[in-house]
């Protein structure tokens, strides 16, 4: 008896679980944002000279690697893999700026993350508008 | 007196207050025609791990006798030595003089006294 | 007049040591995740803690034993050994995390990597534990701890809008990330509710030599205490709330939790969160090192006492030394401290229930408590705070194992 119970009740959580590709895409797209926008502050902060250098740049490293982890194994939305590439590109030249201690250098960057931001942003809308 | 509920479990002080050990084990003497008579207090991790289950102070005695005091006896404590019951029992000893703090005494000794600020 | 500063001294370290590792990490991503929803989850953690701990505190002064000496008594070694385990066990998982706390403050100004700092932080905390006094770590350590009012001038610099914060009193449930959801709110309760500060704040209330005298100072820094503590918390989720939800940053990270007071304090506020996690981390990590000493040195019925020199005291002594070196090297090897936080805080709501089923009989004993017997009010809060976590972690932890 509760060894049927408890094969039920893992059979019910299993079927709870985000299994499906759809829903993967969306935990992946949602931490990619996390980081993005992560960067963003990161970026933001230390060109008002509110953190220290050393960590700016550890946490702008930190987001990269944690971006490309999580979009590893991407095959769906075959947009995806070149935003990401673009993106990686634009936390490569804040970090260099941080690294140089030029403030003025981030300036650009960060408006195009800005507006990398907004597009994943309506990529996540547009997974959310499916069923 | 409860000798479940008021003795046994609670935290044994020698006559200068000084804690050693919890009483672990009570030993009954059965005589025929007798009721039983409370013996002696025992103290010990064999005798506690014994409680939990059998087979557990075998392992708990493996270990013991090889390592640090190798002392796996438990201390036995005559009930003619029981000075007080209250929130510990009070016994008629000097915690020092006794094997009940061999571990103590033995990393004390060995340990404790070699560490900066130990001694 | 001595009692008055008894109960103003309880109420400071109450405040100031009031956050640690996991009040920190699961109110950052409270705040971050869920803005101002679990806010509701704070005040009822804190309301249960309240009560467990002044329970904690009655039954010292009343009987004159700690709570691991009085479980073993009343309830007897077959049952203690149970919570024994299970607190020895999450003890050395959350002294990890607290020692990961104090090593990414570390981290955050230095620079260098947290794992470097892991051995050197646990000689620090094995030292004060060594040389130390109970008062010097009961009081300096939390009057240190104070710094972290600054979550508390923060949340008022950063003005929240109050009908939205008043709104998080009201248990929701969202219909995304359910699970994660309830995994943080599980999270919040074992953070708050830490069997380690019953079994310390009754150790300490013996070291202190408390009698019947003291039970209005314990209900005042119990209640008092605890409950301006809480602000602090709350301080923390309010902050998360305000600063990174909006920009849409979900917390996964320590180094992300690090931005949120530059929005308020610039600079400084970099500074202050690094140096509050620090101090909070240290300071815990103390308690818990101490704690583990604590029930199993009144477990075994060893001599045991911070004030007793080492040498009087060799086998409580050598557990702590023991103890914080081993809990250190989960963070040498690397193990994310915010991911061992969680996991701890979790692993605490999951035992909490064996730590708090003593409470029921032991309040309700005269034999312990004499006249002090617990109210209805007590009783029932305890009965609730048992059935809660042990519903909560059941359910809470294994969906958001198989989710996430």
């Amino acid at each position: 008896m509760k060894k049927a119970l408890f094969a039920s009740l893992l059979l019910v959580l299993a079927g709870c679980s985000p299994s499906s590709s759809h829903d993967k895409l969306v935990k992946t797209l949602k931490t990619v944002q996390s980081w993005t926008a992560t960067a963003r502050m990161v970026g933001e902060t230390w060109q008002q000279g509110s953190i220290p250098d050393l960590y700016a740049q550890q946490t702008l490293e930190k987001s990269q690697q944690e971006i490309a982890k999580e979009t590893k194994d991407l095959t769906d939305s075959p947009a995806l893999p070149r935003q990401i590439y673009q993106l990686q590109q634009t936390l490569q030249q804040m970090t260099a700026a941080v690294k140089q201690h030029r403030k003025a250098a981030i300036a650009t960057p960060l408006v195009q993350l800005a507006t990398e931001q907004q597009q994943l942003e309506t990529l996540l809308k547009a997974q959310g508008d499916r069923p | 007196m409860d000798v479940i509920r008021d003795v046994l479990d609670n935290q044994i002080v020698d006559r200068n207050q000084r804690k050693m050990g919890k009483v672990d084990g009570i030993v009954v003497e059965l005589v025929e025609g007798q009721p039983p008579r409370l013996a002696y207090l025992e103290t010990g991790v064999t005798t506690l791990a014994h409680r939990v289950h059998p087979r557990c102070s075998r392992w708990v005695a493996a270990i013991a006798s090889k390592w640090g005091a190798k002392h796996t006896e438990p201390f036995r404590i005559a009930w003619s030595k029981v000075r007080n019951i209250g929130i510990d029992v009070e016994v008629d000893l000097d915690a020092e003089q006794t094997p009940a703090l061999a571990y103590e005494v033995w990393l004390r000794e060995r340990v404790i006294k070699h560490i900066p600020g130990g001694s | 007049m001595n009692k008055i500063r008894e109960i103003a001294l309880g109420i400071v370290t109450s405040i100031g040591g009031f956050l640690d590792v996991g009040a920190i990490a699961t109110a950052a991503e409270a705040g971050s995740s869920f803005e101002f929803q679990l806010i509701w989850t704070i005040v009822l953690g804190t309301i249960c803690v309240i009560a467990l701990v002044e329970m904690s505190g009655r039954l010292s002064a009343v009987s004159k034993h700690t709570l691991a000496d009085a479980v073993r008594e009343r309830l007897g070694f077959n049952f203690f050994i149970f919570p024994l385990i299970a607190e020895v066990i999450v003890d050395f998982l959350v002294l990890g995390a607290e020692i990961g706390g104090v090593c990414i403050a570390l981290q955050l100004v230095t620079g260098i990597s947290f794992q470097w700092w892991a051995l050197p932080v646990a000689f620090a905390i094995w030292l004060l534990l060594w040389k130390g006094t109970f008062g010097l770590i009961e009081n300096g350590i939390s009057f240190l701890g104070l710094i972290t009012l600054a979550f508390v001038v923060a949340t008022f610099k950063l003005r929240p809008a109050l009908p939205a914060v008043a709104g998080g009193l009201l248990p929701t449930i969202p219909q995304q990330d359910t699970a994660h959801y309830l995994f943080i709110a599980v999270s919040i309760l074992g953070a708050l509710i830490s069997p380690y500060l019953f079994y310390f704040y009754s150790a300490g209330a013996v070291e202190d030599k408390w009698d019947r005298s003291h039970l209005g100072v314990n209900r005042a820094v119990a209640g008092l205490g605890m409950g301006f503590g809480s602000l602090v918390s709350l301080g923390v989720l309010i902050v998360a709330a305000q600063v990174l939800h909006p920009r849409g940053i979900q917390v996964d990270s320590y180094e992300q939790v690090a931005l949120m007071l530059t929005q308020p304090f610039g600079y400084w506020g970099f500074v202050l969160f690094a140096a509050s996690l620090g101090v909070a981390c240290f300071g815990a990590a103390l308690e818990v090192s101490l704690d583990t000493a604590y029930i199993l040195a009144q477990a075994f019925g060893w001599n045991w006492g911070e004030t007793l020199h080492p040498k009087e005291a060799a086998r409580f002594s050598f557990v702590y030394t023991v103890f914080v070196f081993l809990a250190s090297l989960l963070m040498v090897v690397g193990i994310d401290p915010l991911q061992l936080t969680l996991f701890s805080m979790a692993l605490t709501a999951v035992i909490l229930p064996l730590t708090i089923i003593p409470f029921l009989v032991l309040m309700n004993d005269r034999s312990y408590v004499g006249d002090h017997c617990n109210g209805w009010i007590s009783n029932t809060i305890t009965i609730f705070t048992i059935v809660l976590t042990f519903v909560l972690a059941i359910v809470a932890i294994p969906l958001e194992v198989l989710g996430g």
